[in-house]
């Protein structure tokens, strides 16, 4: 079942310091380790980490489950972490080593922040990747000659912004008593962003040691039927083209990546969105961000149909029937109207 | 007729059980009147003190003082609002068997200005009335209502008129008597400016939903949201809903709180000491934004107004799990 980020509570805070690969340093006198847990965090302050873990998984965020083997020392340390909160502090050292170790010289320096917590009323596990931001404070200041200015000073060492996403982000719960028996939402800025993959598959793979919880081609699917199938129960037909062929084109565009949400938003009339939604829902399409894999669904996308209420068919590729189809509404004195605008060059049968 | 001393003795046996009438009555409609959304009706109840029984019954000459007497326990109630009137009887009638209205008002007719309220005879319908408490089925108390224009005037007048030492010339007695007309007048205007109140727009609707949001949040945090915020989003929070402002309360938000009762009180509770708390699930229409999130965050979007600032509204949703887009 996928994961919902309604009332996410944040227990515990770790941090450790993770520099930039060295590979003349060994991990433990590279990083900067934390032997105890940020000490009284507030209620202010344990909010604001959930509000931002919540705004970046909820930004764009995949579905995951650990690989087995495992791939990584991740699972089994972030298993033992959600079984018993107490190694908190250890565990996350380990991990800090595991990202330090798996990282490359083109890998950003940045804090990992391990966070335990609860979703309602299961425990849960945060790993986050956080970066240093710059950002310019300005505060009204009176000069020597007694006029009214501001002064203007760049703060370098900001962490987490209410402004910016977390850098990279994972949350995890249990699903069994198992050292892999988990499941959890990744977010990843450079995943999908056209970048080279060994950089945008780093974190999943290589660091947490995860990969999808659905194969892609399934996934992919999986969506484009729920999609469909919402669009076959809207009246206008006209409107069921023009989503039917925004499918097809974000399906078969250059990005790696589709998520349902952002197709909503990007394509969908408002009054259609809620419809959307719970089409989707109920189809168990996940609102998180996945991996596009066209595979079982290319010979779909390759040819619209059009079929009438007296069964005549009008196929063709997106393209063409873009171009020559025109489908007028009925209105209360004549019946919808179908116009092709194409010349006969054979008929059949 | 009994002698003075009989009536007193006869008085005092019965005296204790209407003191428990009286308390009975007291707690019984304040407990109704609360739960009717009338808790600024101001309610009192006694006995008739001893000497007041043995005093009216001289005064009035009755033959059977015992029977005669019928405010041996009284309730008053006190209103605001002259408009509350009809909904206090209905909703005293759900515990108790009223008969013989006297309405002073009718008796007054169109002449003459004086004593105004709505008497009744009140029994305890039987559902009201326990098993230990089984002696006061059957017995008579007086209903009184007032507005509190009235009640002001009877006051005055019961302590400085009725119970005057001396017989009060009619040229001083008047003074007090052309107060009367001021009550009648003073519960007029307050009638046509509430008219004129409720003709204001987006007023009906305000009315009809932030009293019972307010009530709604209590179960959640005693903080106190902007009333001026509350005016610019309700009406257009109550315009998202199928049914119409008096029902959405009732229909849609009581039942989303109580499916959701754990997880709300989880997050109010999360957000209590925390500095930087999203203000508006202070705000009672807080309570309307959670329903319409869970249920259609789109047009609530939409239906944002311009000028208030959109991002407490995604930072509400993000605490909800949900991305407002």
């Amino acid at each position: 079942m996928a994961i919902n980020l309604r009332n996410l509570a944040i227990s515990e805070v770790v941090v450790h310091q993770v520099p930039k690969r060295d590979r003349s340093l060994s991990a433990d006198a590279a990083i900067t380790f934390s032997d105890a847990a940020i000490p009284d965090l507030d209620p202010t302050r344990r909010n604001f980490f959930g509000e931002r873990i919540n705004a970046s998984l909820l930004e764009r965020s995949f579905e995951i489950v650990p690989l087995p083997g495992p791939v990584t020392q991740l699972p089994p340390l972030i298993a033992g972490m959600i079984a018993d909160a107490t190694t908190l502090v250890d565990a996350s050292k380990e991990m800090a080593r595991a990202l330090y170790n798996a990282q490359n010289r083109v890998n950003n320096p940045g804090l990992l922040t391990i966070v335990t917590g609860r979703l309602v009323d299961e425990p849960c596990v945060a790993v986050l990747k956080l970066q240093h931001h710059e950002a310019m404070q300005m505060h009204p200041i009176t000069t020597d000659e007694g006029r009214q200015t501001f002064s203007a000073t760049i703060l370098g060492d900001l962490t987490l912004t209410d402004d910016n996403r977390v850098f990279k982000a994972a949350l995890f719960r249990a699903t069994g008593a198992g050292p892999l028996d988990l499941e959890g939402l990744a977010s990843d800025d450079q995943r999908g962003a056209g970048l080279g993959a060994d950089l945008a598959d780093f974190w999943l793979l290589k660091f947490l040691g995860c990969g999808f919880a659905t194969a892609p081609d399934r996934q992919t699917r999986e969506f484009y039927d729920a999609a469909t199938a919402y669009f076959d129960t809207l009246d206008d037909p006209e409107q069921k083209i023009e989503y039917r062929r925004a499918l097809t084109a974000a399906l078969l565009a250059p990005a790696t990546t589709i998520s349902a949400p952002e197709f909503s938003e990007q394509f969908l009339r408002d009054e259609h969105k809620a419809g959307y939604d719970q089409t989707l829902a109920e189809r168990g399409v996940p609102t998180t961000a996945f991996d596009k894999d066209i595979g079982l669904i290319k010979n779909h996308l390759k040819r619209t149909r059009i079929i009438t209420a007296h069964r005549l068919t009008i196929a063709g590729s997106p393209e063409e029937i873009e171009q020559r189809v025109t489908v007028e509404e009925a209105t209360a004195d004549a019946p919808a109207r179908i116009i092709i605008d194409d010349d006969v060059s054979k008929v059949d049968g | 007729m009994s002698g003075d001393g009989d009536l007193r003795s006869e008085y005092l046996a019965v005296y204790p059980t209407y003191e428990r009438l009286a308390a009975r009555l007291d707690d019984l409609l304040r407990g109704r009147l609360d739960a009717a959304g009338l808790r600024i009706v101001e309610v009192s109840a006694r006995a008739k003190e001893p000497d007041s029984f043995v005093k009216k019954a001289l005064r009035k000459g009755y033959a059977e003082p015992m029977q005669a007497i019928g405010d041996k326990a009284g309730v008053r109630l006190i209103l605001p609002f002259a408009r509350d009137r009809a909904r206090v009887v209905q909703t005293c009638e759900e515990v108790l068997e009223l008969s013989d209205p006297d309405d002073k008002r009718e008796v007054l007719g169109s002449a003459r200005i004086g004593y105004l309220g709505l008497h009744y005879s009140a029994q305890l319908r039987p559902q009201a009335v326990s098993e230990s408490e089984a002696d006061l089925a059957g017995l008579t108390a007086e209903l009184q209502i007032h507005t509190k224009a009235e009640s002001a005037w009877a006051t005055a007048a019961h302590d400085s008129l009725y119970k005057a030492v001396v017989d009060v010339p009619d040229g001083v007695a008047r003074r007090l008597y052309r107060l009367a007309a001021l009550a009648e007048i003073f519960d007029d205007q307050i009638e046509q400016f509430l008219v004129e109140l409720h003709e204001l727009p987006d007023f009906a609707v305000l009315d009809a939903i932030l009293p019972a949001l307010d009530r709604l949040l209590l179960r959640f945090t005693n903080r106190a949201g902007d009333r001026g915020l509350s005016a610019l989003l309700v009406p257009r929070l109550a315009a998202l809903y199928d049914e119409p402002p008096p029902r959405i309360v009732a229909e849609r938000i009581t039942p989303f709180l109580d499916s959701h009762e754990e997880e709300i009180s989880e997050l109010y509770s999360r957000h209590e000491g925390d500095a930087r708390a999203n203000p508006l699930l202070y705000q009672p229409e807080g309570l309307m934004l959670l329903e319409r999130l869970d249920v259609d965050p789109y047009r609530l979007l939409r239906a944002w107004p311009a000028d208030v600032d959109v991002e407490p509204l995604r930072r509400l949703a993000v605490l909800l799990g949900k991305r407002l887009r």
